[in-house]
């Protein structure tokens, strides 16, 4: 009786086990709502990781996770279910990201050091930000852009004079930029080749990526407005202005994505509001010369294109600008030669 | 990170039903298609005519890369519910008549032929259909047209415009890129 019970449970757990690590097109894809997220998995840099590794399983987190599913099979057996209605909540792109940790440790980790591991507290309770501009709709725009529910949800009140709470606490150290904002999961892209895997040299060029397939940028944006993902190239090459002229602004693709956010006013001049658009002796950089894309840390910036021992003998580090000292009227964003030199230079 | 709690109510609430609708699972033998209103050959004979009405061209892609095909099903399977008999219909004049005129389904026509199908169409005089019908086919024609710029230049979340690429043809910087909305920017204003 015993053994047979024993039998019978090893029999439920190992048939579950090969039932998860199966091929998708026999198991998650057999129901034809995600059979569109099945496709988009196959032609992505992921297409080797199987669905239970990122999105769990019936039973990796408990009773809600179980209910989850069984909800799924509810929709699906009463034919509720259209696969462009299937979305991940905010808790559920939590749990993904948690999950994206077990092999991007280093990415993790740079993202948490940075900016924008900020929290829903950090962003929308920050008291000098919110008497200067008054929380709103467009926020979710950068800042909680997952968040089910619209700004009167999220915080009380909803005005610029506070005290301001969060409606729902728990929500205070929840992140407000997940990986899914700059990262789409299952976007079309090449996975990396590990060391050893390769059949043939000659299919292996630049970083280990096949090299019949095209590469796309790896990141983009989430848009909430529309609720899609656009890659970096899709979105659009941002025209920047000074009083006299356009700037040249670098071609790379992922420079798209920081404009986004880090944007100027509605007339794009350079420099303003949240605009950090290189322009006078950095035009044309990409934030990505002097920002390590996670982390943003930007500490070793100068150095790698003004080396100590340079010809002109300047130690660029030390020189007059917000890199060596945030009060300095010189923002290295947009520094120009006449900001420190009062004859042209020849 | 957070923890989900469920209460026992809502699990056995869904276990239950789930577990009923088991007793269903033959309704997975049925055969999906990618449609909610259109049948599998009324989408492609849809999709022809939409890229037609806005081809892929020297300036970029068409109603068939923007999937406006798409919107177009879903907006009939969910809003124009009055015009959902007169797309079904008009889609089998359609077909009838490419096959009396031409031997063939409107979609294995070729380009110019389509295209000067729909231009009899569009003013009434296609020469194997009725007067009454031809009318009828006019004012469908009118209604498609009007349907695939929607689908063409309204929102990807309607079904169309497949990562805002009507926007990016008119070179449109959307996402809009403009920064916050500060009050002491509002003053000087």
């Amino acid at each position: 009786m015993i053994s047979g019970f024993a039998i019978l449970i090893a029999g439920f757990f190992g048939g579950y086990s090969l039932w998860n690590s199966a091929n998708p097109e026999r198991t998650c894809a057999s129901c034809h709502e995600i059979s569109p997220s099945h496709e988009t998995w196959m032609t992505s840099s992921h297409r080797d990781i199987a669905c239970f590794e990122c999105h769990g399983t019936a039973l990796s987190n408990g009773l809600h996770s179980l209910t989850e599913k069984t909800r799924m099979v509810r929709t699906h057996i009463a034919g509720d279910g259209r696969s462009d209605q299937i979305s991940l909540t905010e808790a559920q792109l939590i749990g993904i990201m948690d999950r994206c940790t077990g092999c991007h440790q280093e990415e993790y980790k740079k993202w948490g050091s940075g900016g924008h591991s900020a929290s829903y507290a950090d962003i929308f309770l920050n008291e000098a930000h919110n008497r200067m501009e008054q929380p709103y709709w467009d926020c979710f725009r950068c800042h909680g852009m997952f968040y089910e529910g619209n700004i009167y949800d999220l915080i009380d009140p909803v005005s610029s004079q506070g005290p301001w709470k969060l409606i729902n606490e728990e929500m205070e150290s929840m992140p407000v930029i997940l990986c899914s904002t700059c990262h789409e999961i299952h976007s079309e892209n090449t996975p990396r080749m590990e060391y050893g895997t390769r059949e043939d040299d000659s299919e292996v060029f630049y970083e280990r990526k096949r090299r019949n397939e095209e590469n796309h940028p790896k990141a983009g944006l989430y848009v909430r407005a529309d609720a899609i993902f656009l890659r970096a190239d899709q979105l659009p090459q941002p025209g920047i202005y000074t009083e006299d002229r356009e700037i040249r602004v670098t071609q790379n693709p992922l420079q798209r994505v920081c404009v986004q956010c880090h944007a100027p006013d509605w007339q794009h001049y350079a420099g303003t509001e949240d605009d950090r658009t290189p322009s006078g002796v950095h035009e044309g950089l990409a934030c990505m010369a002097c920002h390590e894309t996670h982390s943003n840390d930007a500490s070793n910036a100068c150095v790698q294109c003004h080396p100590v021992i340079s010809n002109c003998g300047l130690d660029h580090q030390a020189m007059n600008t917000t890199y060596h000292d945030p009060g300095s009227p010189n923002n290295i964003h947009h520094v120009k030669c006449a900001d420190c030199h009062e004859e042209p230079m020849r | 990170m957070t923890r989900y709690v469920t209460g026992r109510r809502d699990f056995l609430k869904s276990s239950l039903l789930a577990t009923g609708g088991l007793l269903a699972l033959p309704s997975c033998l049925k055969n999906y298609t990618a449609w909610q209103f259109f049948t599998e050959e009324e989408a492609l004979c849809m999709s022809a005519i939409c890229e037609q009405i806005i081809p892929t061209d020297i300036y970029g892609p068409g109603a068939g890369y923007a999937g406006v095909i798409f919107y177009i099903d879903k907006q009939l399977d969910e809003v124009f519910l009055d015009d959902r008999e007169e797309y079904r219909e008009g889609i089998r004049l359609i077909q009838d008549s490419a096959i009396q005129l031409h031997g063939m389904k409107f979609e294995a026509l070729d380009f110019e032929l389509q295209k000067g199908f729909l231009e009899q169409m569009e003013v009434g005089e296609n020469r194997a259909l009725s007067a009454e019908e031809n009318m009828q086919q006019s004012a469908l024609f009118r209604k498609m047209v009007q349907h695939t710029m929607q689908g063409f230049y309204g929102s990807p979340r309607h079904g169309g415009n497949r990562n805002y690429i009507s926007y990016r043809l008119m070179k449109l910087d959307y996402p809009y890129i403009v920064g916050q909305n500060r009050y002491r920017d509002l003053k000087n204003h």
